[in-house]
């Protein structure tokens, strides 16, 4: 107990961090860090030091995507639309009084921007961007080719562009 | 990025516009980004564009790492304890039953020996007893008489029949006999 102590304390963050901005939503950032530490607590014996910050990132990443699939069942799918339509539920979900940070609005309509981006473009952007994940750990950790990760890079930080772009343009009109 | 040959033809705003993310992030090469510091310093909208996406980048980087609430971890531990205990009440249901087993098989196993020994036994009944009461001297006389009697009819029909039954058939075969084995119970 006392070592799966150690590591969720180690580790909190960052599988709260990756949920949340996956996810763009706090109640759901921490239902699914829960389940991912509980799950950790389930496999840890098995695990050593070197392939469990791995495993870990691949099961919150997992966890990202089912709790994202389980919300677009009953809210309308919010895709980026370069026409600047249809962002409202996007944006509300990160305009919540209950932010633990205070974002600036160009801030804001990056995040939202950012949980709205394809997969697996949105995980690489959050695990280079704001996660600061070396090429080759991103790579081991989605089992991706080197080249193909930074290809998804650039896709992704494009596509992130245009949406924020595009959100910006629309709230200022 | 140097993908920069399929945008050999193409226009400095198209060509920025394509490595615009790359070039802010640094991931194109000096001779590629100097063409495109040259560019924008003559195209406001693409200097705009660059601004923009230099801004988006360091927005990114600034992203904070998000604590995690101290609610989760808390729900954690609790989720925990409550597993450990169910792992642990169902490690000592095992031990017990298996404990229980450890001692009911063998006892079951000497219950069957004992019942089977039990069913294949040796059926054998006792000698039932008897009790025979010496005949008196008058029963003797009597049964003789009776007996005297039947042998004296059976040859008066013998005798229509003309047959000797007395001599050929009662004496040898029925009255000799019995009187041998009347003898027999006097003598005792």
């Amino acid at each position: 107990m006392h070592r799966f102590k150690t590591l969720v304390e180690q580790h909190k963050d960052r599988v709260y961090t990756f949920a949340y901005y996956f996810l763009g939503n706090a109640a759901d950032a921490e239902d699914v860090t829960q389940d991912v530490l509980i799950r950790l607590w389930e496999h840890h014996t098995a695990l050593d030091a070197e392939r469990l910050t791995g495993w870990l990132m691949r099961v919150t990443r997992n966890a990202c995507i089912d709790a994202y699939r389980r919300r677009q069942t009953y809210q309308a799918a919010v895709r980026v639309d370069t026409e600047g339509v249809a962002y409202q539920q996007a944006a509300t979900l990160m305009a919540s009084p209950d932010a633990a940070v205070e974002a600036n609005e160009f801030q804001r309509h990056l995040q939202a921007a950012l949980s709205e981006l394809q997969e697996p473009h949105r995980s690489i952007v959050i695990l280079r961007e704001v996660q600061d994940l070396k090429y080759e750990q991103i790579s081991e950790l989605l089992g991706l080719p080197l080249n193909t990760v930074k290809v998804y890079l650039h896709r992704g930080r494009c596509a992130l562009r245009k949406a924020l772009r595009t959100r910006i343009d629309y709230e200022l009109s | 990025m140097n993908s920069h040959d399929a945008l050999d033809g193409a226009t400095p705003c198209a060509r920025t516009e394509a490595l615009l993310d790359a070039y802010v992030a640094g991931d194109v090469d000096a001779q590629t980004a100097q063409r495109l510091d040259a560019h924008q310093a003559t195209c406001p909208r693409c200097a705009e564009a660059v601004q923009f996406a230099r801004s988006m980048h360091g927005a990114l980087s600034a992203l904070p790492v998000q604590a995690c609430p101290p609610q989760v971890t808390r729900n954690v531990y609790r989720a925990v304890r409550t597993q450990k205990r169910a792992a642990l009440r169902t490690s000592l249901r095992h031990r017990l039953v298996q404990g229980m087993a450890s001692v009911v098989r063998p006892a079951l196993a000497v219950a069957v020996v004992v019942m089977a020994f039990w069913w294949i036994r040796p059926q054998t009944a006792p000698p039932p007893v008897v009790t025979v009461a010496e005949p008196t001297q008058a029963e003797v006389a009597q049964a003789l008489h009776q007996l005297k009697w039947t042998m004296g009819y059976v040859s008066g029909v013998g005798h229509k029949a003309g047959v000797l039954v007395r001599q050929d058939v009662l004496l040898p075969h029925v009255a000799h006999p019995i009187h041998q084995s009347m003898e027999g119970v006097l003598v005792e």
